[in-house]
């Protein structure tokens, strides 16, 4: 019998963007569709009117912490939670690759 | 500009408080010296005034709102500037008082059967010295707004406790707190700027308090714990509700029944709670006007401790 072998899946920023995404659109009242939220999106807003932003309070953002850490195994430390460098979709999955080891 | 620290009546009150050492936290120096700060506050009038009103809304047995106000100011003048100096001024002799005067063995027995758990309260007569008890107990919860400027001064065990629920991360650090066995003591009934609200109903009124327990709750899978308790010259005893779970993650009514606990005490104890105008339309600019005065008071007192060896 052949038993398959998982290959490991290499954890880039786009798998993380996309699963970033995935976990964004669960919370409640976001108005974005899937392919508006990109790196650039932001979480919160910083005075900037044209810039796409998810409105997120920090209830929403746990959900999303909560969500990436059950489902994918990521657990981002608060320490590297911080108010600049995860303000956007990229930069929280920078913090992400930062600081969780590659999966397999 | 600094006061002349010779004339100033009310820092040399504050120095001769200090010297009373363990003897300060009440009896006659201590009533005179609130009655002297509670007058030269900037916004003591406005307090009391939006205080009663509070009260008269609602449906409650006090023979005159203004004269409970009047109890809640004296409550409010004793946490915010009789604790806060001998806080600062004694940390040791603070913790002391605190370990011997403020008697939390239900709360340690309702943790032992229940677990990690959201202890959840108002701001009752005393809370800094509560929270600060709390911190020295082996239960040792995360502590958030009860004069964490002076907890995260204390030693590290304590300081690492201390959480800023301001800061982006508080909720994850909260959450993942409560999962590791970690309890968390939270108060409700202030709610930052911009963070959710969720309207509850209060002795027969309207009242909105923060939101965020009810998604902690949730996430973490702990319940909220409530707490209460009556300052008074005799031994201070915690008293702990019946823990409050959220069955079903759909059920959003966690908030409302720790709410009906603080009601039914505050109902048989309304001079304890300090945060009476919050129930009120205008409560952001009450609350922007005692907080500008309570600082500016601050300003004052805390030149006797600056300069002690000068006076």
């Amino acid at each position: 019998m052949n038993i398959p072998t998982t290959k490991p899946v290499p954890l880039t920023y786009d798998v993380v963007v996309d699963r970033i995404r995935t976990g964004a659109l669960r919370a409640k009242g976001v108005r974005l569709a899937p392919e508006d939220i990109t790196e650039s999106t932001a979480f919160w807003p910083d005075g900037d009117l044209n810039e796409t932003c998810l409105y997120f309070d920090s209830l929403d953002f746990l959900e999303l912490v909560v969500f990436l850490e059950q489902e994918y195994g990521w657990v981002v430390p608060e320490t590297a939670i911080d108010i600049q460098d995860c303000r956007t979709v990229g930069g929280l999955a920078t913090v992400v690759i930062d600081h969780v080891p590659q999966e397999s | 500009m600094e006061t002349d620290l010779r004339t100033d009546q009310l820092i040399l009150a504050a120095r001769e408080l200090i010297e009373l050492g363990s003897d300060a936290w009440a009896g006659p120096h201590t009533d005179a010296f609130i009655e002297q700060v509670g007058r030269q506050h900037g916004a003591g009038a406005l307090y009391q005034k939006a205080t009663a009103k509070a009260i008269a809304q609602r449906d409650l047995e006090v023979s005159s709102s203004e004269q409970a106000a009047a109890g809640v100011y004296r409550n409010f003048i004793w946490t915010h500037f009789v604790c806060k100096l001998l806080m600062t001024a004694s940390p040791a002799m603070s913790v002391q008082y605190a370990l011997t005067r403020f008697d939390i063995r239900e709360l340690e027995t309702a943790l032992g059967a229940v677990g990690s758990s959201i202890l959840s309260c108002f701001h009752y007569t005393g809370y800094p010295l509560m929270a600060l008890r709390l911190a020295v107990s082996p239960m040792a919860p995360l502590i958030s707004k009860a004069r964490v400027d002076f907890l995260e001064k204390s030693p590290e065990r304590i300081s690492d406790h201390v959480v800023y629920l301001s800061d982006r991360s508080a909720p994850v650090r909260i959450t993942r707190a409560l999962k590791q066995g970690t309890s968390v003591w939270v108060l409700l009934d202030v709610v930052l700027p911009e963070v959710r609200e969720i309207r509850t109903e209060f002795l027969g009124r309207d009242m909105n308090v923060g939101a965020g327990i009810e998604t902690i709750a949730r996430l973490s899978g702990r319940p909220c714990l409530p707490l209460f308790w009556e300052v008074t010259n005799a031994r201070t005893t915690l008293r702990t509700g019946a823990p409050i779970s959220q069955a079903d993650p759909s059920d959003d009514t966690l908030i409302q029944e720790f709410v009906k606990t603080q009601a039914a005490f505050i109902a048989a104890h309304p001079t304890q709670w300090l945060e009476w105008y919050s129930v009120l339309d205008e409560a952001p600019s009450v609350r922007a006007q005692v907080k500008q005065a309570n600082e500016e008071l601050w300003t004052r007192l805390s030149q006797a401790l600056r300069h002690r060896s000068q006076i």
